[in-house]
């Protein structure tokens, strides 16, 4: 059976919000969510959180799987070597949000993560070139990108849907994950409605 | 007395049902089926714009207490409207969410939903 994933959640400091957040997708059908925190700054790796479980009720509880994931922000400065710690290691799910070409190939080619995650808000800085992203899916690695923004902003909905269109078209649809990267439970879409934003690429 | 059918295979539909429900987070709004229907265009258009804001979409039912409704949506037009939708996310500076429930070439498919028919239902004994 098909389960729905949405592996961005953002993680809040609010527990109550937190656990609103997952009852509402819970209830709009998710099976697997994962929770992210997300780290701006590369370097301050070994200042990471740990991770989080939130408790729900039994009911809630049956169908209803809660992952934890890391998404680094990579730049030029960032000391990858830092990836392989401990408390990255204590997290279901590592991903990493390249934000210049060079991190961009360093994450295609040589990092050691599930995924590779795009923060299309605003315009991305550099061009996702063909031969790195062949390399990415060669050895298996999953892109993502988060429709949150188009909801959130009108503004950004532009950007979000001139770099989806553009992304799209290089990649041919492999190994692309949607995930909301939800703040608040308004932001989040039932799956078939999410689904239905791919073919407007 | 034996079954006696005729099977007709519809390849293309012309219209589509939407079952859909504006959900506004607990704000209380005063709403009619004119008013759901112009912020069903206002979301067409704020997507797709003025070819968006064309496309023909008809309320069949609408509920002012639930705010639920079904709307006829031309097939060709189905994906501009579900799209917009899902993305329109705020009626007079307050958040609010289009829940679309069931969707189907056929309007009595909307009534009944498969997943909630019991074993006890199809034994019934005659």
């Amino acid at each position: 059976m098909v389960k729905f994933h949405d592996l961005n959640i953002a993680r809040v400091k609010d527990a109550v919000a937190q656990k609103h957040t997952l009852r509402i997708a819970c209830r709009l059908g998710y099976e697997v969510v994962a929770v992210t925190t997300v780290l701006k700054n590369g370097n301050e790796l070994t200042a990471a959180p740990p991770p989080i479980e939130l408790q729900l009720t039994e009911e809630e509880q049956q169908n209803f799987q809660q992952l934890s994931r890391i998404t680094v922000v990579l730049s030029d400065k960032t000391n990858n070597s830092y990836l392989g710690n401990d408390k990255i290691k204590s997290y279901d799910i590592l991903a990493v949000q390249p934000t210049t070409e060079k991190s961009f190939q360093v994450a295609c080619s040589e990092l050691n993560v599930d995924l590779i995650t795009f923060d299309f808000s605003t315009w991305l800085g550099f061009h996702l070139k063909h031969q790195y992203v062949q390399t990415a899916l060669r050895l298996g690695k999953y892109f993502e990108f988060t429709y949150g923004p188009a909801i959130r902003d009108t503004t950004c909905r532009r950007y979000v849907f001139q770099n989806t269109t553009d992304f799209v078209q290089r990649k041919e649809g492999q190994n692309t994950i949607i995930s909301s990267g939800a703040e608040w439970p308004t932001d989040l879409r039932a799956p078939y409605d999410v689904a239905n934003l791919y073919p407007l690429q | 007395m034996e079954g006696e059918f005729e099977r007709i295979v519809l390849k293309s539909p012309q219209y589509h049902y939407m079952m859909v429900q504006l959900d506004l987070f607990g704000a209380k709004a005063n709403f009619d089926s004119d008013l759901f229907k112009n912020l069903i265009v206002k979301a067409l258009k704020g997507l797709h714009g003025d070819v968006g804001g064309s496309i023909a979409v008809d309320i069949i039912r609408f509920e002012k207490k639930s705010l639920k409704s079904i709307l006829r949506v031309p097939s060709i037009g189905l994906v501009k409207v579900w799209s917009a939708l899902t993305l329109y996310s705020s009626h007079n500076d307050k958040p609010c969410h289009f829940k679309v429930s069931k969707v189907s070439p056929h309007l009595p498919s909307l009534s009944v939903n498969s997943r909630d028919f019991t074993s006890e239902l199809l034994l019934e004994k005659v």
